[in-house]
């Protein structure tokens, strides 16, 4: 047993008092809640019902906010079970915002530092019922105590919940009335678009900083194994404004040190721990020339690591179908470049092929949503990629920059294509998916019959 | 943190208990009260918003005055406010008689110190008003005509009802404290019926949903009559023991059988004959008639035909069965009740010039004469957007020589006038209000001080009444002096005449009203000529010059009467109320934004393909009366041929819906038939 919100979706007609209550509550700004109310089939698609999801933090047993947390600033009301986050220790990375599949922490430009629902603790405390609970005209959003067995959580608009262990019990709403529904004919009448919350645009700074970690990496690979040259101030001067770079987007710079703390749990922290422990140990390594090689290779194995984190820590979003593992994980990515700089033609190729595979099955799989000028990309990033440095790898030395530098493109347009195509599952996306999936099956129904 | 109960007073269904905490001279938390057994669970979104409402930086909170020609408005203090009304008011009346000015006072608030207006104008030497309504007298005068008053069961009965008809009602919406009686109903077993053009929040609950053509619901109630009477699925003995003129009405709805009513409305035959089946088998019927579908042409005959099929099934006056469309029973100090009160005075005093029908202001305000209009007074309305015909109001107000607004926002009809008043908000003065859904008496309480230098309107006529030089002894018979205990005195010595009924006792909660019935007719006395049930109308024909037994017509605006505008405008404009507001008020405020950015028209992809509309785009909506431009929604519920925008968007939003409707009352009632309007709508360039 545990105190849960449970949701009749039956008797929610979508008002929004509970978002209205909850800003009141909690003494937010007009516009902000940190409950949301998402709506399915908003433009009355015939034959589909619609209904509406109202949704805040269902403080979970397997808090992925918790886990994803580099900076412990997340904790657990012992009494109630709220998952509760303390300002004064958030960073402001938003990885939380990304962990959430319920959409429930939320950055606040103007503090710096994410907040979220607080289960109204202090109500509870009282023995009131949370806000938006106690004011939902219907009765549709209650908290009360549930049975685990009880815990449901599959219903249209939850991503993939049920492995947190939510404290929400959901009773669904399939609808009735799509049947006596006039203007079935009628095609479509739009889809519903959410925004995106990742972009090129809005993460460059972590495209940068990913992809200067395996760039690095793979120097130092070719430093160590292949005597490539490598100096000190190269090294450095790329590693410390990469990680100034990945600093950047805090929104509390001054609690970067936290970012550490996290690391019993977070990927995140084990990924800032692990290229830190890279960048000291590397440049020992490339500084002191009589270093016996072990710390090289060791330096290595620990940037390895450090992009094995960099793709853990992306492990919360979703991607293109067909886009996993990706052709521009950072470690593949890593390993490819290492391949190049240290002239192994095994490695490179291998690599170079798993990549290209990778790539070419994303593409395929999402041929439909093709633009012109996404082709025109993947063929240069195929281009300069592979089939410019393959055709290059037997030229004279004096080409071998011009080699790298094409290699380097191609993967740097696939990083960018990764973070474009990113995207953060959410009760909205996952809704509008739903949608769009009963929707296309339905014209495809109609279609064959006719 | 100090925690009052009070109410929230607006021309809404729920009429809300409140528990309202305050902090630092604002509202804090507004919580429902659990007493009140119709809205215990929570207050909707619009009662949470008076959180920013009270606040809200765009409230007027000092008199202004509007600057010659510029339009824009400047801060003037109270004594150049009053000053200048004064010169003006006294000049007008001088010039050209009391008469000469227009009190317009809307719905905007309830409550019983709203008759200190009239009674602050009978002593300026009168003026002219209004008669009739915008908002629901057709519905009430048939069901006067009907059962002979309006009341109806309290709210929670709904439950035991084993078929509910929501006929034109979007309770989801408008009254969403009546679904968890939907609700209990429906877990009890109970069937729930929507008649609706627009696939609404409330018919996802549905069993039955059925999209008639605007304005036809009378022939469906007819047909459904003439099918329960043709298989005997009628109470015999109630109809013998409580109805007259059955047979007339039996003769009468032979002409139209469900093939007919399904033609004409055009939704399927089996619909019609379901509902027939599902009326005629119900151990109760409770039908839930909604306020828009009696604001067309036809409306009184369409609500007349809707109550003859209760009568004729014997659900009237039973747990679970009845008609609940106004519940006056909290109306205990009106000497008339509504809707007799909204018509002229058979013979005018003299007084008080009763000639501008509510529906057709801005054309009957052109037409005065003797005196004609030049001032008019407006308190607790927004007329230009919500009164049929937005473009004649407009004209009607410019062509005054002085208006004055009582206001908190600087509303479409506030930016014509030439003084704006600052309006209290409902916590800044104690009023007793009723409801007409529930049957509760409400204590409004005052729980702040009005901010700035607004002013309750009873105190805007004190000093009024006391600048102008009105009898001292007749100004304190009527308006209460201007502070709290005399509010208090003035309230309960409106209280005093019924038993039990204190300020203290409002002060802790709802109270019923004396005699309440929480089953309506149960004692089967129909207050009508007759004393039953009328199916037959001898009034209705005198008063009104309407068929005696209800009949179906076309409303006045419709596609299927051939004529030049019918084939301009092919399609209806539906107004609907949302969740988002109460007809005007509401929709400026950022926490009502967030939900329901502006103005959007809802149409159906099929009408959309056909004009090239795709979702998003800028559509005009028009017809020869005026246009407005919003934004197309695509909507795959709305019935083919229908096009809709909310009502309450001003003139500013662009949303104002009026613009294209015509001043024009209903059959009867004096009621506002402003939705019988077609349009065409086209993508704006």
């Amino acid at each position: 047993m545990r105190q849960a919100f449970v949701f009749d979706q039956k008797r929610c007609t979508g008002c929004h008092a509970c978002r209205l209550a909850c800003t009141i509550e909690n003494d937010l700004p007009l516009t902000e809640s940190w409950r949301q109310v998402v709506t399915f089939n908003p433009h009355h698609e015939p034959y589909l019902p619609l209904f509406h999801l109202s949704i805040a933090c269902n403080h979970c047993r397997d808090a992925a906010c918790m886990h994803a947390c580099p900076a412990a600033a997340y904790s657990r009301d012992t009494t109630t079970g709220a998952v509760l986050i303390d300002g004064a220790k958030c960073i402001g990375c938003r990885y939380c915002t990304w962990a959430c599949p319920y959409d429930a922490p939320h950055f606040n430009e103007s503090s710096g530092v994410v907040t979220k629902c607080t289960f109204c603790v202090d109500r509870l405390h009282d023995g009131k019922l949370p806000a938006c609970a106690a004011y939902c005209p219907t009765g549709a959003l209650a908290v009360r105590e549930v049975g685990e067995a009880e815990l449901t959580i599959r219903a249209v608009g939850l991503p993939d919940g049920d492995r947190l262990s939510p404290s929400l019990q959901i009773v669904p709403w399939t609808g009735g009335v799509e049947s006596s529904v006039a203007g079935g004919t009628s095609t479509p009448p739009g889809s519903a678009t959410v925004p995106s919350r990742v972009s090129l645009r809005s993460e460059w700074s972590l495209v940068v900083f990913t992809f200067a970690a395996a760039v690095l990496v793979a120097l130092l690979a070719g430093h160590v194994v292949a005597g490539s040259p490598l100096s000190l101030a190269a090294f450095l001067g790329s590693a410390i404004p990469a990680m100034a770079l990945s600093a950047a987007h805090l929104g509390r710079k001054e609690r970067a040190w936290r970012a550490i703390l996290g690391i019993r749990t977070s990927w995140l922290s084990r990924e800032v721990a692990a290229f830190t422990a890279f960048v000291v140990t590397g440049a020992v390594a490339v500084a002191w020339p009589s270093a016996p090689n072990a710390l090289g290779l060791g330096a290595v194995a620990v940037g390895a690591l450090a992009l094995f984190a960099v793709d853990r820590v992306y492990g919360v979003a979703a991607f293109l179908p067909g886009a996993r593992p990706h052709s521009a994980g950072a470690l593949v990515t890593g390993v490819f470049l290492a391949g190049v700089v240290t002239g192994s033609i095994a490695v490179a190729a291998l690599v170079g092929a798993l990549k290209v595979v990778l790539y070419l099955r994303r593409k395929v799989r999402t041929a439909s949503a093709w633009t012109g000028n996404r082709r025109i990309l993947s063929a240069l990033r195929l281009g300069f990629g592979i089939v410019l440095p393959a055709t290059l790898w037997t030229a004279p030395s004096d080409l071998w920059g011009v080699l790298l530098a094409s290699v380097l493109a191609g993967e740097l347009i696939d990083r960018c294509e990764f973070y474009e195509e990113l995207e953060i599952p959410s009760p909205a996306r996952c809704m509008a998916a739903d949608l769009a999936a009963r929707t296309d099956a339905r014209t495809t129904r109609i279609r064959r019959a006719a | 943190m100090p925690s009052f109960v009070t109410a929230c007073p607006r021309n809404c269904y729920s009429t809300c208990s409140m528990v309202v905490d305050t902090e630092d001279g604002r509202i804090r938390r507004i919580a429902p009260h659990p007493d009140n057994r119709a809205t215990p669970e929570g207050v909707c979104l619009k009662g949470l918003s008076y959180y920013e409402r009270v606040t809200s930086p765009d409230r007027i909170l000092h008199p202004l005055r509007r600057v010659a020609r510029s339009g824009a408005f400047e801060r003037i203090s109270w004594d150049a406010a009053l000053d200048l009304m004064v010169e003006r008011l006294e000049r007008i009346r001088r010039e050209s008689g009391p008469q000469s000015v227009l009190y317009y006072a809307a719905s905007g608030t309830k409550g019983l110190l709203n008759g200190v207006g009239t009674a602050f104008w009978r002593m300026y030497g009168g003026c002219t008003t209004t008669y009739g309504d915008l908002c629901w007298p057709a519905g009430l005068e048939a069901t006067r005509l009907t059962l002979g008053d309006n009341k109806h069961s309290a709210p929670w009965d709904l439950a035991n009802a084993r078929l509910i008809v929501l006929w034109g009602k979007n309770s989801a919406e408008t009254n969403v404290h009546q679904m968890p009686f939907v609700e209990q109903a429906l877990a009890n077993g109970g069937r729930l019926v929507v008649i609706d053009p627009r696939r609404t929040q409330t018919a996802e609950r549905a069993d039955l949903f059925m999209q008639p053509r605007p304005g036809t619901d009378g022939a469906i109630a007819l047909a459904v009559a003439h099918r329960l009477i043709a298989e005997g699925w009628i109470d015999r003995a109630f109809i013998e023991r409580h109805v007259v003129g059955f047979d007339a009405f039996a003769d009468r709805v032979r002409g139209l059988p469900p093939e007919r009513a399904a033609e004409i409305a055009d939704v399927p035959v089996e619909q019609i004959e379901q509902l027939a089946e599902w009326v005629g088998a119900a151990a109760s019927v409770t039908m839930c008639p909604g306020f828009g579908m009696q604001r067309y042409t036809n409306s009184g005959q369409t609500m007349r035909s809707l109550l003859a099929l209760l009568a004729i099934t014997g659900n009237i006056g039973r747990p679970g069965a009845g008609w609940v469309y106004a519940n006056l029973q909290s109306h205990i100090f009106e000497t008339v009740k509504d809707p007799i009160a909204f018509f002229p005075p058979e013979k005018p005093d003299g007084v008080m010039r009763v000639s501008i029908s509510t529906a057709r202001l801005g054309r009957d305000m052109l037409a005065q004469t003797d005196p004609l209009l030049r001032c008019a007074w407006v308190e607790r309305g927004n007329p230009i957007p919500q009164n049929p015909e937005t473009n004649t109001v407009l004209k009607a107000f410019r062509a005054l020589d002085f208006v004055v607004v009582v206001d908190q926002f600087l509303t479409d009809t506030a930016r014509e006038a030439d003084v704006v008043l600052p309006a209290k908000t409902m916590f800044e003065q104690s009023d007793v209000i009723g409801a007409y859904w529930h049957p509760y008496l409400q204590l409004k309480q005052k729980v702040l001080d009005p901010p700035g230098e607004v002013k309750p309107e009873s105190e805007i006529y004190w000093l009024l009444a006391h600048r102008l030089g009105l009898d001292e002894a007749a100004v304190r018979r009527s308006i209460p002096e201007p502070n709290d205990t005399a509010v208090d005195a003035y309230l309960a010595a409106k209280l005093a005449p019924f038993e039990g009924l204190t300020l203290e006792r409002l002060r802790e909660g709802p109270v019923l009203p004396p005699g309440h019935e929480e089953v309506a007719f149960a004692d089967f006395v129909f207050p009508t000529p007759s004393g039953k049930i009328e199916l037959r109308s001898r009034e209705a024909e005198e008063r009104w010059g309407v068929d005696p037994i209800p009949a179906y017509a076309e409303p006045v605006e419709s596609t299927r009467r051939p004529s030049p505008e019918a084939s301009r405008f092919p399609l209806y404009f539906m107004s609907p109320n949302t969740k988002n507001g109460i007809h005007s008020q509401f929709n400026n405020l950022a926490m009502i934004r967030q939900v329901s950015p502006g103005p959007v028209a809802q149409i159906h992809p099929d009408d959309a393909r056909l004009r090239g509309i795709t979702d998003g785009d800028r559509v005009r909506i028009f017809n020869d009366r005026g246009m407005l431009e919003v934004e197309a929604q695509l909507d795959a519920g709305i019935r083919p041929g229908c096009v809709a925008v909310t009502n309450g968007w001003w003139v500013s939003d662009g949303g104002a819906v009026n613009v294209c409707s015509l001043g024009r009352e209903t059959d009867v009632g004096y009621g506002a038939a402003f939705h019988d309007n077609l349009v065409d709508v086209q993508r704006a360039e």
